[in-house]
């Protein structure tokens, strides 16, 4: 029986890398004086490694003028990435970052049939906290039944941690809930924790496959394509209804396996 | 069955949804030109429909080898098969109309929150493109065609699908279809059988297959369901 929605937030709930982090790691580049710029398409590859920090050291490796000393390298990452969250929470407290199409619709519907959200990020808190705060003001925790963050979860996607976290305190086994990804790695993580999991492309992620998820969507509103699994489900447009039946016979189909 | 408990309504598709008898006959009659066979007439080929194109195309062909012993040498049958495909391809959808009052039906049965399903021993891919081609594909969240599960109507593991992929029990779901097949798969299942008067039941009247209800047209089935609620 669903009882919970979890879901990711970077290219979930908000096309936060595309409208958000990435105008701010250039913004960051700029104010320490260096002429890095990730555009969209060098951005998107960078966006195959999960973590700021990391991807800066990970971009490093190709900048010539990056510091040579590995400790130079990892103090500049740590500088660039305090200054990027500065100006991503300043982008998205201004409402840069609009919520994706049918989140806060399926939010509402999942609310109105019962069901509880949390929130399962790779992103820190205060990242987290300044693009909630803009759409569903002071009292945003109070939508969440648990939030799992970046801090809590060190270990980043594609490891279940995080989920594992999340399921851990909504007292849920994975069958109970739904996980909502936009990535590979997302897809992973929760998959791994035993989550069945729906898929709506980002930007970024637009040509994946994600083969093992419960069902593939371009976003909330557009039809969603269910898994093959499910033998005869057709196309639909996502609610919480629809989720419902999907979910349940994804959940039958593997205990008669 | 009381009205609380119904959920979930599945439907037959050729002979009770659409009237696909025409285009399904000519896609037989094209293919059977390609390969320089006799049309047949249009009644013989519609007593053959109800379990899936594949197998109305081989009984037919079993009938001209009986009829004419010589073609069974030169009859190549996967040749007419892969020819039906092309042509099939072309009047699925294309010439068969909804029947009347096909569309409002399914509109109310949705606005009721009922869940439909379309459960046909036609091929999937040639359900999908009716369905498509008809405007009625929005409507059916499961489409099970004969060659989507290992077995098809009247077996009941096909039925015992459906209800898995909703969740419901047979006594909250109902199968409405035109032929005997129909209603065998609704009693193998376990559900109220309903059915139509205006498909192809191999030229025998439906009420003579038994079942629960027989409903003049779709409207009407839809005027029972809201009534029952």
């Amino acid at each position: 029986m669903l009882a919970a929605l979890i879901w990711d937030v970077d290219g979930t709930f908000a096309e936060t890398e595309r409208d958000g982090h990435r105008i701010a790691f250039n913004e960051a580049f700029e104010a320490l004086g260096l002429a890095w710029r990730w555009d969209v398409p060098r951005y998107a590859e960078l966006l195959r490694v999960t973590g700021g920090r990391e991807r800066l050291l990970h971009d490093m490796a190709s900048q010539p003028d990056a510091p040579a000393d590995p400790a130079e390298r990892a103090a500049l990452a740590a500088a660039l990435h305090a200054e990027k969250n500065r100006r991503y929470a300043l982008i998205a407290e201004s409402g840069r970052i609009p919520l994706r199409p049918g989140v806060a619709r399926l939010m509402r519907e999942a609310t109105a049939a019962g069901l509880q959200h949390a929130i399962a990020t790779t992103t820190s808190r205060a990242n987290l906290e300044a693009l909630m705060r803009h759409h569903f003001g002071a009292v945003w925790p109070s939508l969440f039944a648990t939030v799992v963050c970046g801090e809590d979860a060190p270990v980043k996607k594609p490891d279940p941690q995080v989920y594992r976290m999340a399921l851990d305190r909504l007292s849920l086994d994975p069958e109970e809930a739904l996980a909502i990804e936009d990535s590979p790695n997302g897809l992973a993580a929760a998959s791994a924790a035993g989550l069945a999991t729906l898929v709506t492309r980002s930007l970024n992620f637009a040509g994946q496959p994600f083969e093992s998820a419960l069902a593939v969507c371009d976003d909330l509103d557009s039809p969603a394509m269910p898994s093959s699994r499910l033998l005869g489900a057709r196309s639909a447009r996502v609610d919480v209804a629809q989720l419902g039946v999907w979910h349940g016979a994804w959940w039958r189909e593997r205990l008669a396996a | 069955m009381s009205a609380a408990v119904l959920r979930l309504v599945s439907f037959d598709l050729d002979g009770t949804l659409v009237d696909t008898a025409g285009e399904i006959a000519e896609a037989v009659h094209r293919t059977f030109d390609d390969v320089g066979l006799q049309r047949r007439p249009q009644d013989e080929i519609t007593r053959l429909i109800g379990k899936g194109t594949r197998e109305l195309l081989l009984r037919l062909l079993a009938r001209i080898t009986a009829e004419q012993p010589a073609l069974a040498a030169t009859l190549d049958t996967d040749a007419v098969l892969h020819r039906f495909e092309h042509h099939y391809a072309e009047t699925a959808g294309r010439m068969g109309q909804p029947f009347d009052g096909c569309v409002a039906t399914l509109e109310t049965l949705r606005a009721q929150g009922l869940r439909l399903a379309c459960v046909t021993n036609k091929e999937q891919r040639h359900a999908e493109r009716v369905l498509g081609a008809t405007g009625l594909a929005g409507y059916f969240e499961l489409l099970v065609g004969g060659d989507t599960l290992p077995f098809k109507k009247p077996d009941a593991r096909v039925f015992a699908h459906v209800l898995g992929h909703f969740g419901v029990s047979a006594g909250e779901a109902v199968h409405v279809g035109d032929s005997a097949i129909d209603v065998e798969t609704a009693r193998n299942a376990g559900v109220p059988a309903w059915v139509l008067p205006h498909g192809y039941n191999a030229g025998v009247p439906i009420a003579e297959a038994g079942p629960d209800r027989l409903f003049a047209d779709l409207p009407a089935v839809a005027a029972h369901v809201s009534a029952m609620r």
